[in-house]
């Protein structure tokens, strides 16, 4: 690849923040999807038909991407080959690029993934200023969890069929983070992937003294909705202590969320609201920025 | 039909002339597997709870964790009747759909029945999710018995089809209509979810994956007299079901009305698979195994004994792939659709090859 890249295509959502912040917004010419993306500059762009939805993963996706020249895109990273995308697109002649941020084991770790991004349009400056400031903001609030009396117990992720519960591995960068915010994360997997699945009635089993439920896009807007579209969750603690937050704040109304553009640029905003979750008052600013309490 | 030395000739299901009783030894050790996968359904899963523990609960007592008894009462115990039911109802109606289409490879799934039942679900998710809101805060809204409302009317809409049609043409074509409907069911499933997003994506999956999980009471309630009136109809029709597997011509020749017979059969599996698609998703081959099981211990064709034991073979299948999924698995998590593949398909070929004249068909 000849850097600086001027046509980028990202199929990954969580870095499209990254991208703003890096400066390559006015390079971006696809996005996999447009509803999941909450990033003015990159709808701006949109708007003025200078990026395009090229989908993922389907062969049509591969003729968009082809269609917009791109010399790079970026893709998801899966641990099934099949699902992978970058492989096919090398077989087309356009460079793939797999981001495997989610497979990190620390919140800062996944965060360094933008030096890696930055790379491609000589930013590596720019992605260092980035950094050093997110990380010192990160520390400094973990600094002040670390002083908490009590660790309360804490169950991230939704229930991803009838049977099983899909949620971040016991040592992915979720289970860190939700450790840095002075929590404890109650599945102890050895994984450090981003999705482990559980049987539901284990996590019930785990999750019964939580302090809270930590979702990720549930997709419900009360607790009663929540409990209606799987009975079981009644009984599950956190529930019971109506302490179940998801992190749909700020939802835009194509269904994009912030978080899923900006955990990587801002993972001390999102520690600040787990800190804020776990234990209320610790912090001076008491409003959550993307997560929400799921009402009754 | 005298019940002693009948002989079928639905291809793939003839079975030798026999004695009568032949096989009926099985009833009794079908029932005993069932009864012994039901009980471990109870005692054993994710969560390590001591067998005493267990009785306890059930006989209205407490466990040692406050946890135990949910996980007794809530999850297991509904879960391991509903495997016994739906089992039962999906066994039926794989034999009753053999028959009447005089085809062995003929059950709710491959019939375009339960993809009638994933389109309903996919059409809508989709709907909502373009409805102008963002579907993650409506889906709430929907809940399970909208979803479930959904794919029975799925169900339902593809049995119409085919009722429409069954006036018109012979069986065997009924039967590539059935096929060729649930190929387009699953292309126009395969088409609408290119326009949903991941969570959309996730409530569409989290319905579609086949399972005995997250049954209510209520569900249950629902569910048992409907599958009781769907077994019940389909005994009603055992007798037109033994002439029907002659011919056509034949069960004419003996009085039986041969639509209205295939009209009530359609409402008997409609009865039988609509509920458990519903509230189970889509459980494919189920109905195909119990009901060569059902032939192939018996060597019997007559319908008064075949159904019963087809029900069985089907509620006793469900135990046991649902104990095995449950068992505590340290790393893998397995599916109903995979595991009665591993256990269903080495049973049907085991009865399968025993009979010499299965062994020699030529399809």
């Amino acid at each position: 690849v000849q850097v600086p890249v001027k046509r980028v295509v990202l199929a990954k959502p969580e870095f499209a923040d990254t991208i703003a912040q890096l400066g390559m917004a006015d390079r971006l010419v696809g996005v996999s999807s447009i509803n999941a993306i909450a990033v003015a500059p990159i709808l701006e762009r949109y708007r003025r038909g200078e990026v395009v939805e090229v989908g993922s993963g389907t062969h049509s996706a591969i003729e968009m991407a082809l269609a917009v020249d791109p010399e790079v895109v970026f893709t998801f990273y899966s641990a099934f080959a099949d699902s992978n995308t970058h492989p096919k697109l090398w077989d087309v002649g356009i460079t793939g690029v797999p981001l495997a941020d989610h497979f990190e084991p620390t919140p800062l770790g996944r965060s360094e993934w933008i030096k890696f991004v930055a790379l491609f349009v000589n930013g590596e400056r720019t992605a260092d200023t980035m950094f050093a400031g997110l990380r010192a903001r990160y520390e400094q609030l973990r600094e002040v969890a670390a002083g908490v009396s009590t660790r309360p117990p804490v169950i991230v992720g939704w229930a991803n069929s009838r049977q099983e519960w899909a949620l971040n591995g016991g040592h992915n960068y979720f289970a860190r983070m939700v450790a840095d915010a002075g929590g404890r994360y109650v599945w102890d997997s050895p994984s450090m992937r981003s999705l482990d699945l559980a049987d539901i009635e284990q996590i019930f089993h785990l999750s019964f003294d939580s302090e809270a439920w930590v979702g990720n896009q549930l997709g419900y807007r009360t607790l009663s909705s929540l409990v209606g579209s799987n009975d079981r969750l009644r009984h599950f603690g956190p529930v019971l202590r109506q302490q179940v937050f998801d992190n749909d704040g700020g939802r835009l109304p194509s269904g994009a969320t912030p978080i899923a553009n900006e955990s990587l640029t801002r993972p001390d905003a999102v520690l600040a609201d787990l800190i804020r979750i776990l234990h209320p008052g610790l912090l001076a600013e008491p409003d959550l920025t993307y997560y929400r309490e799921l009402p009754p | 039909m005298n019940g002693t030395t009948t002989v079928s000739v639905i291809p793939g299901t003839a079975t030798r002339p026999s004695r009568a009783g032949a096989g009926v030894w099985w009833f009794p050790l079908l029932v005993a597997i069932a009864l012994a996968a039901f009980v471990l359904e109870l005692a054993i899963g994710a969560v390590r709870i001591p067998i005493g523990d267990v009785v306890t609960i059930l006989l209205g007592g407490q466990g040692e964790q406050v946890t135990w008894s949910r996980i007794v009462l809530s999850f297991r115990l509904p879960r391991a009747l509903n495997a016994l039911i739906s089992g039962a109802a999906l066994g039926a109606s794989g034999l009753v759909l053999q028959t009447l289409f005089r085809n062995p490879l003929a059950d709710p799934f491959v019939l375009g029945i339960m993809h009638g039942a994933r389109l309903g679900v996919a059409v809508l998710v989709v709907a909502t999710g373009v409805a102008g809101v963002a579907f993650t805060q409506r889906f709430g809204e929907i809940g399970t018995w909208t979803l479930s409302a959904a794919a029975a009317l799925g169900a339902i809409g593809v049995l119409l089809l085919m009722l429409a049609v069954a006036r018109r043409v012979t069986t065997v074509t009924l039967l590539i209509v059935g096929l060729l409907i649930g190929y387009v069911c699953i292309g126009l499933i395969s088409a609408l979810l290119h326009f949903v997003d991941e969570v959309q994506a996730r409530a569409f999956e989290q319905w579609e994956g086949g399972s005995f999980d997250g049954i209510t009471s209520e569900q249950l309630l629902l569910m048992a007299p409907l599958l009781a009136a769907g077994l019940g109809l389909a005994y009603l029709l055992a007798k037109p079901l033994n002439a029907l597997q002659l011919s056509e011509a034949y069960a004419g020749s003996m009085g039986v009305h041969v639509t209205r017979v295939r009209v009530l059969t359609f409402v008997c599996i409609g009865l039988l698979v609509g509920p458990v698609t519903a509230f189970c998703g889509a459980i494919p081959f189920l109905g195909l195994v119990a009901a060569h099981v059902a032939r192939g211990v018996l060597q019997r064709s007559d319908h008064r004994v075949l159904l019963p034991a087809a029900a069985l073979a089907g509620a006793t299948l469900a135990l046991v792939t649902d104990l095995v999924i449950h068992l505590p698995w340290a790393k893998h998590f397995l599916h109903l659709d995979a595991v009665i593949g591993m256990i269903g398909a080495p049973v049907a070929l085991w009865v399968i090859l025993r009979r010499k004249q299965m062994r020699a068909l030529e399809l």
